[in-house]
């Protein structure tokens, strides 16, 4: 199992570069790498025992993949699938499905991941792959969309830095469970680091732009999983350590008013769904017992929203409710 | 004394990304910060001794830290590796707008 476990984790990266290599067999290896994902987290929901691994040493890399982790590497599975389908037959290049395979790898290391430096990794790795995805159109604006989600996240991934090393001064370990013993204002950074990547209350505001400028198959993964790799943390953070339950429910409390508030003012579809995805995210935050499940029918449908909203002929409310929708079914 | 100006070095990188007009400026705020950042990590690996951890019965156990210093020399590289990718991203960016002043990118690029 654990063998498998790291072949699993090793594997998008290499099956990644191998399309880069065989532009024929892009999308089959790429759905084969999400097939193989799936039917491992169906695996880790259904066997119901805790898988930890420490590798190296005390101070080495530590996973936990759990039923929790399962939920979302299902999730993640399902969504990555469902966007190669949807390009199938409309001339992406392989970069597209390097990128894209190398994001569902880096996003399934996030989900697994139990110490605060192995997680900085797989985010960094993440948003590298979300900035290629998003500029793959090379137009001026995904580049300037791309590169504004680039700096956000780079630099909310600075103050997480501090705060994992403040969290490793006062532990001597970079594991989740220190956060228990950590001072506050470790926490307080580590939280402007995932709140700002998971897109969650005002750190969140900056996710409905680049969310709707993005093209539909990219806005159904950065909403379906990607925004998930910050939530998730949190979500096992909460569980594990009892002292901050109560700080990410609050946050998710806030998050669900906030997002939906906004959302009602929204006149443009991709916006009006990213800023429910705001939301969601908040509703996913509040029971963290039941936050995995939630977490997997959020994914499913916002990602068929956003690709079916790639379909419309317009994306201004007003213009739609004048225009005729082609229902080819 | 150190550690003060260490934090300063990472808020005035961050304010730098704040309130620089310029696309360019910014990353190179950004690169300020994170090497505050870095910085940061070196002190507290520093706070035992500041002799290489390798053993040996001279210096009486007062050694760097190992652990934080290897794990900054990841985010080293993955902070290099990101700059250059935005610095790619500016180069295309210029062709359209070579001042590369944030308001008149915004007003070209949003809807």
């Amino acid at each position: 199992m654990t063998t498998l476990t790291i072949a699993w984790a090793a594997l998008p990266f290499v099956i990644g570069f191998t399309i880069y290599l065989l532009p024929r067999l892009d999308r089959g290896l790429a759905i084969a790498m999400t097939s193989l994902s799936l039917g491992y987290g169906l695996q880790l929901i259904l066997s119901r025992s805790p898988l930890t691994l420490a590798l190296l040493d005390s101070f080495g890399v530590t996973l936990i993949a759990d039923s929790l982790s399962g939920f979302f590497i299902v999730t993640n599975a399902l969504v990555t699938a469902a966007v190669i389908i949807y390009c199938w037959s409309r001339r992406k290049t392989a970069f597209f499905y390097t990128q894209a395979i190398i994001l569902h790898g880096s996003v399934n290391a996030a989900f697994i991941a139990a110490d605060l430096i192995s997680l900085y990794v797989a985010l960094e790795v993440i948003s590298i792959a979300a900035f290629l995805l998003i500029a793959y159109p090379r137009s001026d604006r995904a580049v300037w969309v791309a590169l504004r989600y680039l700096f956000i996240s780079n630099t909310a991934m600075l103050f997480y830095l501090v705060g994992a090393i403040l969290v490793y001064k006062a532990n001597h370990s970079f594991s989740f469970s220190g956060l228990s013993h950590a001072p506050p204002e470790a926490i307080a950074l580590i939280f402007i680091g995932l709140l700002t990547k998971g897109g969650i209350f005002v750190s969140g505001l900056w996710l409905p732009l680049t969310h709707s400028e993005a093209e539909t198959p990219v806005s159904a993964m950065l909403s379906g999983v990607v925004v998930k790799a910050g939530v998730f943390p949190l979500l096992r953070c909460a569980l594990m350590v009892d002292s901050v339950a109560p700080l990410i429910q609050f946050f998710g409390i806030a998050t669900a008013v906030l997002g939906v508030s906004f959302a009602l003012f929204e006149k443009d579809v991709k916006r009006l769904l990213a800023l429910s995805t705001v939301s969601q995210m908040g509703f996913i935050l509040v029971a963290p017992v039941a936050g995995g499940f939630y977490a997997l029918t959020h994914g499913l449908v916002k990602s068929a929203l956003f690709l079916i909203s790639g379909n419309l002929p317009s994306r201004r409310f007003d213009e739609l409710r004048h225009q005729p929708i082609s229902a080819p079914l | 004394m150190l550690e003060a100006l260490v934090f300063a070095t990472v808020l005035f990188g961050f304010f730098g990304i704040i309130f620089k007009k310029n696309l360019l400026m910014k990353i190179i705020s950004m690169d300020v910060m994170s090497t505050g950042v870095i910085a940061f990590y070196v002190f507290v690996a520093a706070r035992n001794g500041v002799f290489t951890p390798i053993l040996s019965e001279q210096n009486g156990g007062t050694y760097a830290d190992p652990v934080p210093q290897a794990v900054i020399l990841t985010a080293i590289v993955i902070g290099f590796s990101i700059q250059a990718l935005m610095l790619v991203g500016v180069m295309k960016l210029a062709r359209n707008t070579p001042t590369l002043e944030i308001h008149e990118i915004e007003k070209n690029n949003t809807p």
